[in-house]
């Protein structure tokens, strides 16, 4: 036995014509194993229905609940599984994992599926911080493929994050670990192994379904996508709820201003729209969301990010509290009065004295009796704040008549299915999680067309490439502003409009044609004339090896360069730290690098930081480093620097303004 | 402060909301709006001192400058987040009331509470007098920009609060701090500063 899974089955264990080999991974609700079919002779991940949390294995290894009070609750939630196997088994599409069998033993049930060999899209971002927007969307659109059809038949995944997402060898992303368990488990005491914090939408965090629907999968994936944008997860729905109500000033960063300069900004929007808070702001549909992506369709601004007034946000949720208000109550639901300021006992005399009324002190009572906040319970006053402040907002009768009266979205899930117990939050993947090759050479299409925060910025000059950034407005994979001495890059420019950042690395300056006329490099540099290029140019040789994989020697050759002070060897050793490739990754020394190409006017540099600091929630020096770049012409940078204004208390606005002055003046200077 | 201690001080801090929502006697739009008007006046203070004194110059080098900033704060209790040294930005934080002491705090509610009470009262009548300041659940965010002028190394700094827990209430919490504890907090800023400079050796920062 794995001394690391204390309930998984030994090795050797036979299933049927199944032979178990080893555990690949443990959930909330069952374990997944590696095994051998030994009638095909082939490898299969077989996940075991196991709820810990009211089920056991016993001497025999057959499946026991913990309880005779649990033995419904175990038995309705084998029946979810087995229904959500079959399910699945009817479903044969590539981005979804295939489910071969299912079958009931040791008093339990068994989900054979294909074995998967690749590396997870966590692991990948763990290894790379973010990916670029070819790479990204070379993942997100095949899933969103499978995810369809999925819905279709009215089923919900309910556990998309990038640990579900396995990134095959041959670079094909596959959705795994359908979660319908979590639905069946339901007791909101489970609630942290019920959901994936920072991907899974408010509507998940209750006990009932009613709210859920491809809006929940698709806030799920776009949550994967922010997390490959900006390095880390979105802000907990949970938290989020709090800056929408206004009870703290937190708020998500929207991607737009984390990406900015370094993704489409039609892709960004999409991106925001779908993580929308509340579930009626989103795209409803898989295919609306998809045309969102390919800017077919604009998408809405997102607009519970950045609230200027958390009093007024309060208005903005109203779609969602509307849902609400028809769904039935959470499992647990504390009294209303529950959430209450009504401190202690001191208070409390003070209220007395004050006039006070005896409900107050019932509260202070009730508080006094040691009632705490668990999450569930925070969860059920949050949205039962929410519901106040609709009715508020309703008997105001302000906006959105039109909107409330929308007919909900014809896919939903059945209620059979919304109930199922699936293997859940942490359910391990089907697949081998050894490393593998690097998952997304295929998907990716070679380009790389945008300096990316952590992610692969240097572009490709070939031909290909600029097509790749071709259909990407605001996508060059060249470096545009770099006054001193840099080799002009190939000015793959899809969008004309004046002033668009542009990327880091660039071609090789035999192969490339000049830039053309931007207003960013013509504001930054209006009196330096480029040089011409050395022959030969150790710069342009650095950046040919980087585009090619040959990423140390690049480092080794741009690395005495970026010293002397040249920016675009600067920007490349940034973007070698920022994915570690070539380079010890270090965002710190990333950021170094890019700040001294920024100090030389070095727009994508400026970009990347803006989306850098944005991504620590650091608005003011997001501000700032987006301001430098919109001062440059940077359109991108300019909507940034705009999302960001009304985050700003009034005198700091002054003071980044002086810092945008004095970074334009030192680009300039030099 | 011990856990007794902090809730003391928690109790008295929600006292006002506590008044506030006596019976629903004081609707939640009326509650906005005290709260709000405190904003308002605390705000115009606030940007009075910092545009007053928020700024100075130093005649030595950016570098310098930039370091000795840097270990102003790092010494007043403040924890650096980031940073662009190149360009000159820094920012810090810390639990309030850093980088004030706790009797410093003492200090600026002792002078701000009769104005602020005095604004609350126009909305809430006599229960105004419940309101009191808190730092629990709130941390001081300070900016420093150290940019190269012609005429020296100009200095800034920028003092916020930020919530870092939930307050008790579904009040929105005031957004700027008390004015005579942003002047207590840069002056103090000021003179660390100057100490600083003087250790590596540069003149003290001017007006």
């Amino acid at each position: 036995m794995d001394p690391a899974y204390p309930d998984a089955l030994p090795a050797q264990t036979r299933l049927h014509w199944y032979v178990i080999e080893r555990v690949l991974g443990q959930g909330g609700f069952g374990i997944t194993y590696l095994a051998r079919d030994s009638n095909l002779d082939q490898r299969v991940a077989i996940k075991e229905y196991l709820p810990v949390e009211f089920a056991t294995r016993t001497a025999d290894f057959t499946i026991r609940s913990r309880t005779d009070a649990l033995r419904e609750r175990y038995r309705w939630g084998l029946e979810r599984f087995l229904q959500e196997a079959r399910t699945l088994a009817r479903f044969e599409h590539p981005n979804i994992v295939r489910v071969l069998s299912v079958f009931e033993f040791n008093n339990t049930a068994y989900m054979v599926m294909r074995f998967e060999e690749g590396a997870s899209l966590a692991a990948v971002l763990d290894r790379r911080g973010t990916l670029p927007e070819a790479e990204l969307t070379g993942v997100v659109l095949p899933i969103l493929d499978g995810l369809e059809l999925i819905h279709a038949a009215g089923f919900i995944h309910r556990d998309i994050k990038p640990d579900n997402i396995y990134i095959r060898g041959n670079g094909q992303p596959v959705l795994l670990d359908f979660g319908s368990a979590r639905q069946a488990a339901g007791s909101s005491d489970t609630l942290t192994i019920l959901v994936a914090p920072g991907y899974a939408p408010f509507e998940q965090y209750y006990s009932d379904s009613g709210n859920q629907g491809p809006w929940t999968d698709i806030y799920a994936l776009a949550a994967t996508c922010y997390r490959a944008i900006a390095g880390r997860a979105p802000l907990d729905a949970v938290a989020r709820s709090k800056g929408v109500l206004g009870s703290t000033q937190e708020s998500m960063t929207p991607a737009s201003i984390v990406g900015a300069g370094r993704y489409s900004a039609q892709f960004l929007a999409a991106i925001d729209h779908a993580l929308a808070f509340a579930e009626r702001d989103r795209p409803q549909s898989i295919a609306e969301w998809r045309r969102e992506l390919a800017g077919e369709r604009p998408a809405p601004v997102a607009r519970d990010a950045i609230p200027a007034r958390p009093v007024a946000e309060a208005t903005r949720v109203e779609p969602a509290v509307t849902r609400l208000a028809t769904a039935p109550p959470p499992a647990i639901a504390p009294p209303a009065q529950a959430r209450a300021w009504f401190g202690r006992p001191s208070t409390l005399a003070v209220i007395a004295l004050a006039g006070g009324l005896a409900a107050v002190i019932a509260v202070g009572a009730y508080w006094l009796a040691g009632w705490r906040k668990d999450a569930t319970a925070e969860i059920s006053a949050l949205r039962q704040e929410l519901l106040k402040n609709r009715d508020r907002v309703t008997a105001q009768a302000t906006e959105q008549p039109a909107r409330q009266a929308e007919p909900l979205p014809a896919v939903r899930e059945p209620p059979a299915v919304d109930a199922a117990p699936k293997p859940a939050a942490k359910e391990p993947p089907a697949v081998e999680s050894a490393p593998k090759p690097a998952p997304k050479e295929a998907p990716v299409q070679e380009a790389r067309p945008k300096p990316a925060p952590v992610a692969a910025p240097a572009a490709k000059p070939s031909p290909k490439d600029k097509g790749a950034a071709a259909a990407k407005p605001e996508q060059r994979p060249l470096p545009a502003a770099v006054p001193a001495g840099a080799p002009s890059s190939a000015a793959v420019k899809p969008d004309p409009a004046p002033g668009a950042t542009a990327s880091p690395a660039s071609p090789p300056p035999q192969s490339a044609p000049k830039p053309e006329p931007e207003g960013a490099l013509v504001a930054a540099t209006p009196t330096k004339p480029v040089p011409k290029a050395p022959e030969p140019d150790p710069l342009a040789e650095a950046r040919r090896d980087y585009d090619a994989g040959r990423h140390e020697d690049a480092v080794r050759k741009a690395r005495p360069l970026a010293e002397k002070g040249d920016p675009g060897a600067q920007y490349l050793l940034g973007d070698a730290h920022a994915t570690g490739r070539g380079a010890a990754r270090s965002i710190q020394e990333a950021a170094r690098w890019f700040e001294r190409a920024a100090l030389q006017g070095n727009v994508d540099a400026m970009n990347w930081l803006g989306g850098h600091f944005a991504a620590q929630d650091n608005r003011y020096m997001a501000f700032v480093w987006y301001g430098c770049a919109a001062k440059l012409g940077a359109t991108q940078a300019q909507r940034a620097r705009d999302q960001l204004l009304g985050s700003l208390q009034p005198y700091d606005q002054v003071n980044a303004e002086r810092a945008i002055a004095a970074c334009v003046a030192k680009g300039k200077a030099r | 402060m011990g856990r007794d201690g902090a809730g003391c001080m928690r109790r008295a801090g929600v006292a006002l909301v506590v008044a506030l929502a006596l019976g629903g006697c004081v609707a939640q739009e009326t509650r906005r709006d005290a709260v709000e008007e405190i904003n308002r006046a605390f705000r115009a203070e606030y940007e009075t001192v910092l545009g007053t004194r928020g700024t100075r110059v130093v005649a030595a080098a950016h570098p310098v400058v930039f370091e000795a900033v840097r270990a102003t704060l790092v010494q007043l209790g403040m924890t650096v987040r980031q940073e662009s040294p190149g360009l000159g930005l820094i920012t810090a934080d810390s639990p309030a009331p850093r980088p004030l002491s706790p009797a410093e705090w003492e200090r600026a509610a002792a002078a701000d509470l009769p104005k602020a009470r005095a604004l609350l009262a126009r909305h809430v009548g006599a229960l105004a007098n419940l309101f009191t300041f808190e730092p629990e659940g709130l941390s001081i965010v300070i900016n420093a920009n150290v940019l190269e002028t012609p005429g020296g190394t100009e200095v800034s700094f920028a003092m916020r609060m930020r919530e870092v827990d939930a307050p008790k209430s579904d009040m929105p919490r005031r957004e700027y701090p008390p004015p005579t504890a942003v002047a207590i907090g840069i002056d103090k800023l000021w003179e660390t500063l100057d100490r600083e400079l003087r250790s590596r050796g540069a003149a003290p920062s001017r007006r």
